[in-house]
């Protein structure tokens, strides 16, 4: 019963994580318009900059690089720490 | 003044006529165009893992433009690992007997333990420092180099990256690259794979501290960054890593145990080190959506991650910050990440059984399942500047391998659940 939940769950979990990031993207395409410079308002701010959070994603990555098989895609690569 | 650049089809005047006008601005305070503020990001993390491990560490990040768009920025990373980590044996019905990494001295597990070797300890210190320039008005180059010392892992390399704007700054194209040459020196050399692990106690010789043996790293990653409204942004990325040299874990073993049809099945007849094959190749893409909800941000990522060790993981992580003010704000962040096992990952070994090619009982190379719930809360103290607390709790479940447990094995945890609990105060401002 509990591995059949698990499975369950894990498909699920995998259909979701396949379909929310195609969603978002081609759901967003659908509104892909260009942007002037004087619309960048919301886009300016440092809350909505790309790893706004740079030290502290850093620091999870690293976490995360030193208790998983596989690690990077972001912006932080293996390799520089005998922790894994 | 030249103001015409060209970011794909159309001109970027505008920019620079902004660009232009700022730096007119800019130009009345003649403190602040003497001297470029530099923007400072810190944070100190405390990790702890119950009767485990237990990790402090520190970084310090600054950056600041001393040229026209030309920036230099660097860190600091400090961190003191200690306690207890999972050595790979089975836990036994009987007292097990260890000897440490050094060789020069022992340690026991009880009865039904999983083997912790208790003796762990180590300090890192690694720095990193880059430079931006722009090449022309649309492109950026960074360079950079960074190293990592340990009592046992020396970590040197060097990275660069190109990237370039197109169509009003509306999409972004990047390209990086990033090498490390490593040099692993474990305390009491580098093991033999396979080969039992000693049973008596020596004292440290010369011999130890020579012992090394290298790895190199390369990443190459190619991504894109497209504006997809005033309010939203895309991330694509896709990355390749490839790793070769020495990848063993010097300080894991495997137990032999005897075999089902023997007399005395599933007891622990002797422990081994591990082998791992001497390269690995990765693939990755990566996806982030980030999305400003009025004046709250939501930020989704998705990631898939492929190696030839026959991992295959997937990972999603969701970040909400809801603004109370413009001066605080509360960040939930939940992330689920599943991975499947590594082709050579066993459990344990069966005695009078081929050895194969390679073999580890790290669980982190298990088909193993984590989930991260945590809250931040933030605070502007003042002029821009930030404090932030975080608490997260980190659990690996699911563990699991190909080999059930059977006669001594049965009954015992083979795969025991790994629980951690994370704080962080972090801190960032200009000055």
């Amino acid at each position: 019963m509990k591995d059949g939940l698990r499975r369950w769950f894990r498909l699920r979990s995998n259909l979701c994580l396949w379909v929310i990031p195609l969603a978002s993207l081609f759901g967003g395409c659908g509104h892909l318009a260009r942007v002037d410079p004087w619309e960048r308002d919301v886009l300016a701010r440092t809350d909505m900059t790309l790893d706004s959070e740079g030290v502290d994603l850093e620091l999870d990555d690293h976490l995360y690089f030193s208790r998983e098989a596989t690690a990077g895609g972001r912006s932080f690569g293996g390799g520089g720490c005998g922790c894994n | 003044m030249q103001l015409r650049g060209i970011c794909g089809r159309r001109s970027c005047t505008r920019l620079g006529l902004a660009a232009a006008t700022l730096a007119l601005l800019g130009s009345g305070d003649a403190e602040a165009a003497d001297r470029a503020p530099v923007a400072v990001e810190t944070a100190v993390l405390g990790y702890s893992e119950p009767s485990r491990v237990q990790v402090l560490e520190g970084v310090i990040s600054a950056r600041s433009e001393i040229r026209e768009g030309r920036v230099l920025h660097g860190r600091l990373v400090f961190d003191v690992l200690t306690g207890a980590s999972a050595n790979g044996a089975v836990p036994s019905r009987s007292v097990q007997t260890f000897t440490r990494p050094s060789g020069e001295s022992r340690y026991q597990v009880a009865p039904g333990d999983t083997p912790l070797d208790d003796g762990f300890s180590d300090r890192r210190f690694a720095a990193d420092l880059g430079y931006d320039l722009p090449l022309d008005r649309c492109t950026q180059l960074s360079v950079g180099a960074q190293g990592s010392v340990e009592t046992d892992y020396l970590s040197l390399g060097i990275h660069a990256s190109l990237s370039r704007d197109f169509f009003e700054r509306n999409t972004t194209l990047g390209l990086g690259v990033s090498v490390n040459r490593d040099r692993v020196s474990p305390l009491g050399g580098i093991p033999t794979p396979f080969a039992p692990l000693p049973t008596t106690t020596r004292p440290r010789s010369e011999d130890d501290e020579g012992g090394g043996l290298n790895k190199t790293v390369i990443d190459l990653s190619a991504g894109i960054t497209q504006v997809l409204g005033r309010n939203t942004l895309l991330r694509v990325n896709y990355a390749f890593d490839h790793a070769s040299g020495y990848m063993t874990d010097p300080y894991n073993v495997i137990s032999v145990v005897a075999a089902p049809s023997s007399v005395a099945p599933g007891t622990v007849s002797d422990t081994l080190h591990e082998s791992r094959p001497d390269s690995r190749t990765q693939h990755a893409i990566y996806t982030e959506l980030k999305r400003a909800l009025g004046a709250n941000v939501a930020d989704l990522s998705y990631r898939y991650a492929a190696n030839d060790w026959g991992v295959h993981s997937q990972t999603v992580e969701l970040r909400y910050r809801q603004y109370f003010g413009p001066t605080f704000y509360l960040q939930p962040h939940g992330r689920y990440y599943h991975q499947t096992a590594a082709g050579f990952y066993s459990r344990f070994l069966i005695d009078a059984s081929p050895l194969p090619q390679n073999a580890s009982a790290d669980y982190r190379l298990a088909e193993m399942e984590t989930s991260t719930a945590g809250l931040e809360v933030g605070h502007e103290l003042s002029n821009g500047r930030w404090m932030s607390f975080a608490v997260e709790y980190y659990r690996q479940f699911g563990i699991g391998g190909p080999q059930a447990a059977f006669g001594a094995l049965e009954g015992l945890d083979l795969y025991p659940e790994v629980s951690a609990l994370t704080a962080r105060v972090g801190f960032s401002g200009e000055w």
